[in-house]
């Protein structure tokens, strides 16, 4: 007994030993990873997960197992549930954001970033964000990252210069002084000290500015940054301080006539006309003013209306004869200081070609003159004036004024006019002088043909040309006009409801071009229900014109869920089944079910089986019920699935008992591949409780038929046939049940008239003729008692 | 032939077209800085202007304006010059405006892109306004010569929607630009920028004309090394400054209407071995072969070995032969040539390559210099010595190439390795061409002697799409032309790029979907191609990311091909001329493998067959018409007509195809039979036509050698017919389409 109990003990020992030494979980999975025994690993932390264990221990090792595998989908899940549980775990939110950038997932990598930054704020997190900004938009986030790194953190130079550019571009001058003070901007470069004298010249402080221009000249000087600076400080207005500038640098610019020149101008500007006149007759004396500069300094100062400095000029310096452009310019500029008798000079010194051709000018000009001694000015010849622009402009001029009408001798008015509608319906004209053209005939008047010109250049470019047009549209039609409304709706300043009302008002009157254009502004952030986006695709052709396509695609794009379904079925309606397969990109199958009822139908457009099929695997595991899993059936059967097509159905009826659609489908399906028993099950069961159309009611028959169950046969026939007769046409399908019925029911002579009619309309059909023929024969042969 | 021309033309609109007779033009003239750029491929134009251009139909020709300017009468075949400078420098502003005048007089296109790259000579000084403006003015240009900045103040207007902001919109800082305006009424400006009181100041920045077009710098594109982004619709920019709404397309990307698939292998990593469990101890590309190769006998593939790899006097071994016998044995299994040492950096290779030089700083301390010793006695003491000043850059590769067992020779390299496959093949078979190595920027040597070898030839371009490469100027083009030589791109990036050359994200290939799905829509522009190594089969993770990216090509609806077979078609889109017979029809030339033409913006347009010839389908796909070309036809006419834009497929009078998996060729139509045609390609054959009639049709199946077969499928009321012919199809089959009954 003794030795039964020592031997008792020590077995006992020996087991309390062997569990011990059994490795425990945790151990066994850390086994298999150090030994590479990957998937068994896996499976070890998995189950560990399904238990409900989301420990760090446990997530993070599962997550590199799944990395180690490729499935970068499951381990992004798995972090996502273990930072939803842990929504301030920074450690956890690094990993996950990281993962969305290895799985290319880039909104939600910043979507997670920025959840990052907002808990743990740091600089790192910040430039990954201002790296995916750049890369992926949106600009106003990258450049708010900016502006946190410059006033934070002490950005590089890049990152400073580009949030001072952004507050200057908005109008913030001294706060983007302000941060290109920040040592961040160690690269003073001209970019960067011409910005920065020019936002001082925005706040007023013109001498700063004047400063630092000198203090970077100092010491980068070369001729090309010093007219640059010039001209920013000349193009502001400040001529003066670009003097004092300049003068900084006298002895440098001996040598450049381009900078010589610029100081002239800016001596005219700042009327120190002598000097400017001096420096020009040197220059013009050493041979370095070119014709072509001389000319363009007289017309700025023309422009400038700087009369006295260009007449003086004109007179005192010029190395070669005046364009007639230019002349014609100094003679206006001579009027309009009262000093006509400087043109006598000029005209001798320079040839009266402009005036020649510009007879209305002359007159002006030579009744100023105290003596039109040699001057000859042909003030009354008009040859040729529809074809000079000029003389058609001082012509209009002349209309236009209130004494014009005392001259005689001058065209009138209307055929000033026609002969300037002409001239724009040539096309040849500039800019600019489409620009006088159209003012000129604003001036004169002129309505409908005008506003014909007017148009497209008003609604493209505005501005001036959308005054003129505006102020037309009100002398012809008045403030009611309906064509003025129109412009107006299409003018930023007019209120939402009144473009809207004057869309609705040119659909009436079939301007649906104009309406679509209303509508596509106020359509732009309306959700795709609203009234107006559903107008507006309701001008649309089918299918969409790639335009208009891609402005769904961008509204697609730009929402989720439901709304992004809603998106996507007028993608759909439009014919752009492609585009919506495209939106649902990688989330194979969309989470949302709308969505993927969306998606489900393109694929259907597209006749795309295997993606159908793909797409719907995966939910075809679970349970089906209801009207959207009838469609996916009937969408199935279209792609020719019907093994998934019976899958649903055959789901639908376990869900549902009671239900009856799936059963003439399924009877179809059947009947096609020929499996009679099982139409006969199916269909059964049907026909027991409903009516059947004349299709439901053959497949029986027929199934009957090739069972031997001939009273069936006939039963089901005769069903058939009235189905038929209640329907208002009949196609081939039909006519050719119609002739088996009769021949099932031994309706012999009918069935004989329906076959040959059948052959008389399919002539041509060589084996259709054969089986009509052979059907034929058969009733002839037969013994028609019992109909078969 | 007159009521024709009458009744096609209005299809065409008002635009001119060609005199019949005419050979369109379709070359564009490159004008490059060679002394910035001394390859081509480093260019902005070909690294971003190129693919849009050949997705217009247009090849480009590079010419270095450091060399004389063509003869202006020479210049045959040129539809435009294309200049895209970084910097404004020219050796001689004044002659070569006097150039670009003569050339714009002929009636050729000018587009400047960028810089206007004459505002200096080579000695700095500057050109004038005068000749600035005689240089802008055939374009309805003219400028003051005032460069506009800063730019803060500045505000963008008159965006033409389609044209700018394509990829990215306008934000940042803004460059100066020039101020210039347009001159002609007849100048469309899509961009301009407006400053000063009330915007009485503006400037136009991109803006196109009858003749050409100009867009700023700064303006039409991000460039630079690691970031491309285009800000001009480069497809409309050069749309309308090509003019090339009338220019049939040369399509490199469809056959039979669907689209090209074709996979190729580089076999780098063919001895590594794999860390797949249940491969343990195997080579990689043993994995590769069981899990992506013979599961997939329906889906061609080319696949390349290193001849150093596999030649025992290198570094090959039995089972690394034996494996590569096993794979050329498949009949789905291209035979490709890697080189024999896989040159990385191939410029190292070039004129001035020392091999003493190599031997002495990258071989010499590993064992088989003793090869080298062979030839060279005196060792590496004899080679000159480094130039320690001129290596300041660290170079890109560890060493030049792979494995430097001996001198570097071409011949060797590509005709050698050649002959050291050969041995490995099955009877019948042969190396089809060849796979370039490393950076893949080839001498022109290299490429002539390829070509002396009947190998087509095949990589770099590096085409990614997605998320991490947002923009289409990461797209290729076709390949590039140099010298008389061509080199064919790849149409994707392999597993390197996404794995961070192969150090980490191992999975990243999976990721190749989105550059498939981006090349595809809304425009076609490459085929689908899985483009790999061997060592995706040493990890895991690679593995299953190949995997997947074979069962979505296996899932598309595609028209795979073998990778030469591709590089034959892309070679055709350079030879291609296209002969102008009418307001629209043309005859195709010299079209190579080519079998596919499309036309955009065609929705309202259709096939006329009964004045065509050689034409087996269209497919009306993305707005775009997609004509298929009988590949037996040696030159055939293509004509259009109207076609209801409302009705999805055009009706004929006779069959024709809409899309297939198979090559169509030898389409006739015999008395008693609706159609009939040969067909050829990988995996089930089907196929979609459309009928005159619906109802029931018989499609007959014969191959030599006695083998039939016979299906049935039906026409709906659509008179769509599809069916699949489930023979082997690597070797040709016989079809006849002919109308049977049945109605129900």
């Amino acid at each position: 007994m003794r030795h039964y109990w020592v031997f008792a003990l020590v077995v006992t020992g020996a087991l309390m030993v062997s569990v011990a030494l059994l490795p425990r979980e945790q151990e066994l999975r850390v086994m298999y990873m150090k030994g590479q025994r990957y998937a068994q690993a896996r499976a070890e932390f998995e189950n560990q997960l399904a238990r409900g264990d989301l420990s760090v221990s446990i997530v993070m090792p599962l997550k590199d197992l799944y990395v180690h595998f490729g499935e970068i989908d499951k381990a992004v899940a798995l972090l996502e549930r273990f930072v939803k549980d842990h929504p301030d775990n920074v450690s956890a939110l690094r990993v996950l954001a990281k993962l969305y950038g290895d799985s290319m997932r880039p909104t939600e990598q910043i979507a997670t970033l920025e959840t990052l930054h907002r808990l743990h704020p740091g600089e790192k997190a910040l430039r990954e964000l201002v790296a995916l900004y750049d890369l992926h938009g949106p600009y106003e986030k990258k450049i708010a990252a900016f502006d946190i790194l410059v006033r934070d953190y002490g950005a590089g130079h890049k990152e400073t210069l580009e949030v001072a550019f952004h507050h200057a571009s908005h109008g913030r001058h001294k706060q983007a002084l302000d941060i290109l003070s920040k040592p961040g901007v160690h690269d003073l470069s001209l970019e960067v000290e011409e910005l920065r004298a020019g936002l001082m010249l925005e706040i007023g402080d013109r001498e700063k500015a004047r400063v630092t221009a000198v203090k970077w000249l100092r010491y980068n000087y070369d001729a090309a940054s010093l007219e640059r600076f010039l001209h920013l400080f000349q193009n502001r207005g400040e001529d003066g301080e670009a003097l004092k500038i300049l003068n900084n640098f006298e002895e440098k610019i001996t040598g450049e006539p381009k900078l010589l020149l610029l100081r002239a101008e800016l001596e005219m500007e700042q009327g120190q006309n002598d000097r400017a006149i001096a420096q020009i007759r040197d220059l013009s004396r050493e041979g370095r003013l070119s014709g072509e500069e001389f000319a363009g300094l007289l017309t700025r100062a023309v422009s400038a209306q700087k009369g006295g400095f260009a007449l003086r000029l004109a007179s005192e310096a010029a190395p070669e004869k005046l364009a007639d452009k230019t002349l014609a310019s100094i003679a206006e500029t001579a009027l309009r200081e009262g000093q006509p008798e400087v043109m006598k000079p000029l005209l001798v010194k320079y040839g009266d070609g402009a005036l020649s051709s510009r007879p209305v000018l002359a007159g002006h000009l030579q009744g100023r003159l105290v003596s039109a001694a040699g001057a000859g000015l042909p003030a009354s010849s008009l040859k040729n004036w529809q074809r000079d622009l000029s003389t058609l402009l001082d012509l209009a001029r002349w209309h236009a004024d209130s004494n014009s009408r005392a001259a005689s001798g001058l065209p009138d008015k209307g055929a000033v006019s026609r002969a300037l509608l002409a001239r724009l319906s040539q096309g040849a004209l500039t800019d600019a002088g489409k620009l006088e053209v159209l003012t000129a005939l604003s001036r004169l008047k002129v309505k409908e043909p005008l506003l014909a010109h007017l148009e497209a250049p008003a609604l493209e470019q505005g501005g001036p040309y959308a005054e003129l047009y505006e102020q037309t549209l009100l002398r012809v039609g008045g403030e009611a006009s309906p064509r003025l409304a129109i412009f107006r709706a299409r003018m930023n300043s007019t209120p939402v409801e009144t473009k809207r009302a004057i869309a609705l008002r040119l659909i009436d009157e079939q301007q649906t071009a104009q309406a679509e254009t209303i509508l596509r502004e106020l359509a732009l952030n309306a959700p795709p229900e609203s009234e107006d986006v559903r107008t507006l695709i309701s001008l649309w052709a089918k299918p969409l014109e790639p335009r208009n396509r891609d402005w769904l695609i961008d509204r697609a794009r730009q929402s989720t869920g439901d709304t992004q379904a809603a998106w996507m079925l007028h993608l759909l309606k439009g014919g752009a089944a492609h585009a919506v397969v495209r939106l649902v990109g990688d989330e194979i199958p969309p989470a949302n079910d709308a969505v993927f009822d969306r998606y489900l139908e393109a694929l259907v457009t597209l006749r795309d089986g295997p993606r159908f099929a793909a797409a719907l695997e995966p939910r075809l595991r679970g349970p089906a019920a209801g009207e959207r899993w009838m469609i996916y059936a009937t969408w199935a059967e279209g792609l020719d699935r019907y093994t998934i097509a019976k899958q649903i159905y055959a789901k639908l009826l376990k869900a549902e008992p009671e239900r009856l659609d799936p059963l003439p489908r399924l009877g179809a399906m059947a009947y096609r591949e020929g499996r009679w028993s099982e139409v006969v099950d199916t269909l059964g069961p049907f026909l027991a409780r409903e009516a059947g159309d004349w299709k439901t009611n053959y497949y029986f028959s027929e199934a009957h038929f090739y069972l031997g169950n001939s009273f069936e046969a006939q039963k089901y026939s005769l069903q058939a046939l009235e189905r038929m007769d209640a329907k208002p046409e009949e196609n081939l399908s039909m006519r050719v049940a119609r002739a088996y019925c009769l021949k099932r029911l031994g309706r012999k002579n009918e069935a004989v008239t329906a076959f040959r009619q059948l052959l008389n309309q399919k002539n041509g059909d060589a084996a259709f003729r054969s089986r009509m023929t052979a059907a034929l024969g058969e009733l002839k042969a037969a013994n028609h008692s019992t109909a078969y | 032939m007159l009521g024709l021309l009458l009744l096609i033309s209005p299809v065409l609109g008002t635009a001119a077209t060609a005199a019949p007779g005419k050979t369109l033009e379709r070359i564009v003239l490159a004008l490059y800085d060679g002394e910035k750029y001394p390859d081509v491929r480093g260019t902005p134009i070909h690294r971003m202007a190129e693919m849009p251009l050949n997705h217009l139909g247009l090849k480009v020709r590079y010419h270095d304006i450091h060399q004389p300017m063509p003869d202006v009468a020479g210049m045959k075949g040129v539809r435009g010059v294309l200049t895209w400078f970084e910097d404004d420098r020219n050796p001689n502003p004044k002659a070569f405006v006097a150039w670009a005048e003569n050339v714009m007089k002929q009636g050729v296109r000018w587009v400047i892109f960028g810089d206007l790259g004459i505002h200096h000579d080579g000695g700095g000084k500057d050109t004038s306004i005068r000749l600035l403006n005689r240089y802008l003015a055939r374009l309805g240009l003219h400028t003051d010569g005032r460069w506009e900045t800063p730019t803060y103040d500045i505000r963008l207007r008159k965006k033409t929607p389609g044209m700018v902001e394509f990829e990215r919109a306008y934000e940042g800082i803004l460059p100066p630009f020039l101020n210039v305006r347009a001159a002609s009424a007849d100048a469309v400006t899509h961009l301009a920028a407006e400053w000063g009181k009330g915007g009485a100041s503006r400037s136009a920045l991109v803006i196109t004309g009858p003749q050409g077009g100009y867009a700023q710098t700064g303006y039409t594109a991000l460039v630079s090394e690691k970031r491309l982004l285009w800000l001009v619709n480069p497809f409309e920019f050069f749309r309308q400054t090509f003019a090339t709404d009338q220019l049939p397309k040369p399509d490199t990307t469809t056959l039979s209407g669907r689209r090209i698939y074709y996979s190729h292998i580089d076999g780098d990593g063919w001895r590594n071995r794999t860390e797949i469990e249940v491969y343990s101890g195997k080579l990689s590309t043993e994995v590769i072969l069981k899990e992506a190769i013979e599961p997939y006998s329906d889906l061609p593939v080319t696949v390349s070995a290193i001849a150093g790899d596999l030649d025992p006097e290198w570094y090959g071994s039995e089972a690394a032969r034996a494996a590569a016998r096993k794979i050329f044995a498949l009949d789905q299994v291209e035979a490709a040539t890697h080189t024999y040492s896989h040159p990385f950096d191939w410029n190292y290779f070039g004129d001035s390559y020392n091999p003493l030089e190599e031997w002495r700083d990258f071989w010499s301390q590993q064992p088989a210099s003793h090869h080298w010793r062979d030839r060279y006695p005196k060792g590496a003491a004899s080679a000159p010595k480094p130039d320690l000043a001129g290596q300041a850059e660290p170079r890109e590769y560890p060493t030049p190439r792979a494995y430097g067992n001996f001198p570097f020779d071409l011949k060797q390299e590509i005709g050698g390795s050649v002959r050291a496959l050969d041995p490995l093949l099955p009877p019948g078979k042969q190396v089809e061409l060849i796979l370039w190595t490393g950076d893949t920027w080839v001498s022109e040597a290299a490429l002539r002697e390829a070509s002396r070898l009947g190998l087509k030839n095949l990589n770099g371009g590096d085409t990614r799409l997605d998320h991490e490469f947002p923009s289409c100027g990461w797209v290729s083009p076709i390949g590039v032309a140099l010298g008389g030589g061509l080199q064919i791109y790849a149409s994707a990036s392999n597993e390197n790029n996404y794995t961070h050359l192969w150090q980490d994200r191992f999975y990243g290939f999976r990721h190749l979907h989105q550059t498939l799905e981006n090349t595809e829509s809304p425009r076609r522009l490459k085929p689908m191609n899985i483009y790999y190594h061997m060592y995706s089969g040493q990890k895991e993770a690679s593995l299953r990311a190949l995997l997947d990216n074979l069962n979505y090509a296996r899932a598309a609806n595609v028209a795979p091909v073998s990778a030469s077979h591709y590089a034959a078609i892309a070679e055709g889109f350079y030879s291609t001329e296209l002969i102008s017979m009418g307001a629209s029809e043309w005859r195709v030339k010299n079209r190579g493998r080519l079998n596919t033409l499309r036309f955009d913006d065609a929705s309202g347009k259709a096939v006329d067959f009964e004045h065509s010839h050689g034409v087996v389908g269209q497919r009306h796909y993305q707005g775009s018409l997609y004509v298929a070309l009988d590949a037996d036809a040696r030159e055939p006419v293509v004509a259009l007509k109207g076609h209801p834009a409302n009705n999805r497929y055009a009706t004929s009078a006779r069959p024709y195809l809409l899309e297939g998996r198979w090559e169509v060729r030898g389409l006739s139509y015999p008395r008693g039979a609706l159609a009939q045609f040969t067909a050829r390609g990988y995996g089930k054959g089907t196929m979609r036509w459309k009928v005159p009639h619906p109802g029931m049709y018989q499609v007959r199946i014969e191959k030599e050698g006695g083998w039939k077969s016979s299906i049935t499928a039906k026409a709906g009321d659509d008179g769509l017919l599809s069916f699949t012919v489930d023979a082997p199809g690597l070797t040709p089959v016989r079809i006849t389409l002919g109308v049977m009954d049945e109605v129900l």
